[in-house]
């Protein structure tokens, strides 16, 4: 797996050294670093953090006269629609909300949630990793077991149950999430521990007198630290989009809470005459998915190119 | 070889009830099944027709033993009525299930024929314009939310240009018109899984000695390509249809929402919505049965196409 990730990057060298144009620096680096899918992430996270001060408009704020304003492609509409001074950058909504800033609204609860969602799963998962693998045996076997039978349940029916019997909220759908996210990184870091606990450092520590829970944070956890946010950052991008396909079924976030799933669902009766209602919200979840693969595979072909079967 | 077999067929028995219960316990946790029927403090319904209606609906016992009666009927082919309409489960079920195996299966042989060839060019012609287009490919289909792909398809070809229908799965067995557009959403999202492990497959198969064993005695490229490389590459993309299946499953769940198609996916979302548990438990219970079942068919897969592999 190593020799490949190594061929990978010869080639792409390869590749660079015929394009003999100005550009070129500029380009290899684009090849060679994430530049625009890290700006794209640096973006969301800028306006999730700092959302009441970036977006333009109130989310919640409703003006019947704007309901389904185009956005700055239709400028006619402006001209013959005078009384609305500020434009709607990317549209209104059917009830004369601004899209963006909702949009900026919905990403700032859907990282939240993915990210408290995807930090628990990681720390459940990675301990239950450490722990079979290093303990092996009995605990070993059920941790097994409980994965196997969990990787054997089709996820979304389980949470679109859950949510839609005891109602959804912001704490439960983190919850939800969480149980999707944890059973990545169980067999990952477990396979990774037996073969380090091998090693004679960990033998060492032992014979030193390093009690199971000390040879466990301090010697392995270190150790497999940088496959488990290999994995965290492959995975965030099926975690947003798990949110989003809960949100679109109707039993995400709660109401009047923006999210992008839900603005894509809810623009979907408008499709007709206001699709910018549905569009945008969807590009945002795709752009956000897609640079958060190509952080996940880049930091992986950097970090542990082992992991390049997943 | 055979403890294992019988190591996953038991965890997947296991996954099965375990699945099962989960849905059990969590409708009985809320009384809402009840509220479906008598509203408290509106339709003036009295304490006693609420007894009633709970020992009719036999949710007055505890959840064990209601999950311990649902097994034993279940096993005897009884899943129940359906909370809502008193329809039997068993019929419901019947009623959807061709709809979505229709959309299943045509998604998942467009899905394969799309995936695995472009896979393999992918890999052969690598770092050209066909390793980059298929690459790409891949990147977009694993992050397209599929549910938003399915709404701007309707929003181009029914709203805009007016070729094809929106919606419902049209009349007679097979209505390609009404197929083509969740066929490509569904199907897409698999064809991108198959291409990127059968690229990586064939890459690491085309790197091996014996291939370039194969190349280095003259034989013809194409040849060493099909029939040495392919089909040693083929492992990992056969075995891994498991996950594509699953990744299937929940995509059926969204996209027939976006499409009325009359499946189970369409009927799982009503009933979650309805909380019509008998349903619930009926539809997860098939939901799981399959999944189990092709998880478990992988495995014996696995052992048989390639004994090397460790059984873990």
């Amino acid at each position: 797996m190593a020799r490949a990730a190594q061929q990978g990057v010869a080639t792409h060298a390869r590749v660079a050294g015929p394009l003999a144009f100005p550009g070129r620096a500029v380009l290899s680096k684009l090849r060679r670093y994430p530049v625009l899918p890290g700006a794209a992430l640096a973006l969301l996270i800028i306006s999730g953090v700092f959302a009441p001060w970036v977006a333009p408009r109130d989310p919640d704020e409703q003006t019947l006269r704007a309901r389904g304003a185009p956005g700055f492609w239709d400028s006619q509409w402006y001209d013959e629609n005078p009384r609305i001074e500020q434009r709607y950058f990317l549209g209104a909504d059917h009830v004369g909300r601004d899209v963006l800033s909702r949009m900026i609204d919905g990403a700032r609860i859907s990282l939240l949630v993915v990210a408290v969602a995807l930090g628990a799963g990681m720390t459940v998962g990675t301990a239950l990793g450490l722990l079979a693998g290093f303990s092996g045996g009995i605990v070993d076997e059920v941790i097994g077991r409980v994965w196997d039978m969990w990787a054997a349940i089709p996820f979304l029916l389980i949470a679109l149950i859950i949510a839609a019997v005891i109602g959804s909220s912001i704490p439960m759908l983190m919850g939800l999430l969480a149980m999707v996210s944890w059973s990545a990184f169980v067999r990952v870091v477990r396979a990774e521990v037996m073969s380090l606990k091998q090693r004679d450092y960990i033998s060492q520590a032992r014979v030193a007198g390093a009690g199971p829970v000390r040879i466990m944070w301090k010697h392995l956890l270190p150790n497999v630290i940088s496959t488990v946010v290999v994995i965290a950052t492959l995975r965030v991008g099926g975690l947003i989009l798990a949110e989003a396909s809960l949100s679109f079924l109707g039993v995400g976030i709660p109401n009047p809470q923006a999210t992008w799933g839900k603005m894509v669902a809810e623009g979907r009766e408008y499709l007709a005459d206001a699709w910018w209602m549905s569009f945008w919200p969807g590009l945002a979840i795709f752009i956000v998915v897609m640079s958060l693969n190509f952080m996940g595979d880049w930091l992986r072909d950097r970090w542990d190119p082992r992991l390049r079967q997943l | 070889m055979k403890t294992f077999l019988v190591r996953r067929f038991f965890a997947g028995i296991l996954s099965l009830l375990g699945a099962t219960f989960l849905v059990f316990g969590i409708s009985q946790t809320t009384n809402d099944p009840l509220l479906l029927y008598a509203k408290p403090g509106g339709y003036g319904v009295s304490p006693e027709q609420v007894q009633a209606l709970k020992e009719k609906l036999g949710i007055d016992r505890p959840v064990p033993v209601q999950y311990g009666l649902w097994l034993g009927r279940t096993l005897r082919g009884d899943l129940g009525n359906s909370i809502l309409d008193e329809i039997p489960v068993t019929r419901k079920l019947r009623d959807r299930i061709p709809a979505t195996m229709k959309l299943g299966i045509a998604s998942w042989i467009v899905a394969t024929l799309i995936g695995v060839p472009m896979g393999v060019l992918s890999a052969v012609k690598r770092a050209t314009i066909w390793d980059y287009l298929g690459r790409g490919f891949a990147l977009f289909g694993q992050a397209i939310p599929n549910f938003w792909l399915g709404i701007m398809l309707v929003l181009v070809f029914s709203v805009k240009l007016g070729w094809l229908p929106s919606a419902t799965a049209g009349d007679g067995f097979i209505s390609i018109k009404h197929m083509v557009l969740p066929v490509v959403v569904l199907g897409s999202a698999t064809a991108a899984g198959y291409l990127r492990i059968t690229r990586s497959a064939m890459l690491e198969v085309l790197d091996s000695e014996f291939v370039k064993m194969a190349r280095s005695k003259g034989t013809g490229s194409s040849v060493v390509i099909w029939k040495h490389a392919f089909r040693n590459a083929l492992i990992p993309p056969l075995t891994v249809s498991a996950t594509l299946f699953a990744a299937f499953l929940t995509g059926a769940l969204v996209i027939e929402q976006v499409f009325a198609w009359p499946g189970l996916g369409s009927l799982a979302v009503q009933a979650v919505l309805n909380i019509d548990f008998p349903l619930l438990s009926g539809i997860t219970l098939f939901f799981v049965t399959i999944w189990v079942t092709i998880n478990f068919l992988t495995d014996v897969a696995y052992v048989l196409i390639d004994p090397r592999i460790r059984l873990a």
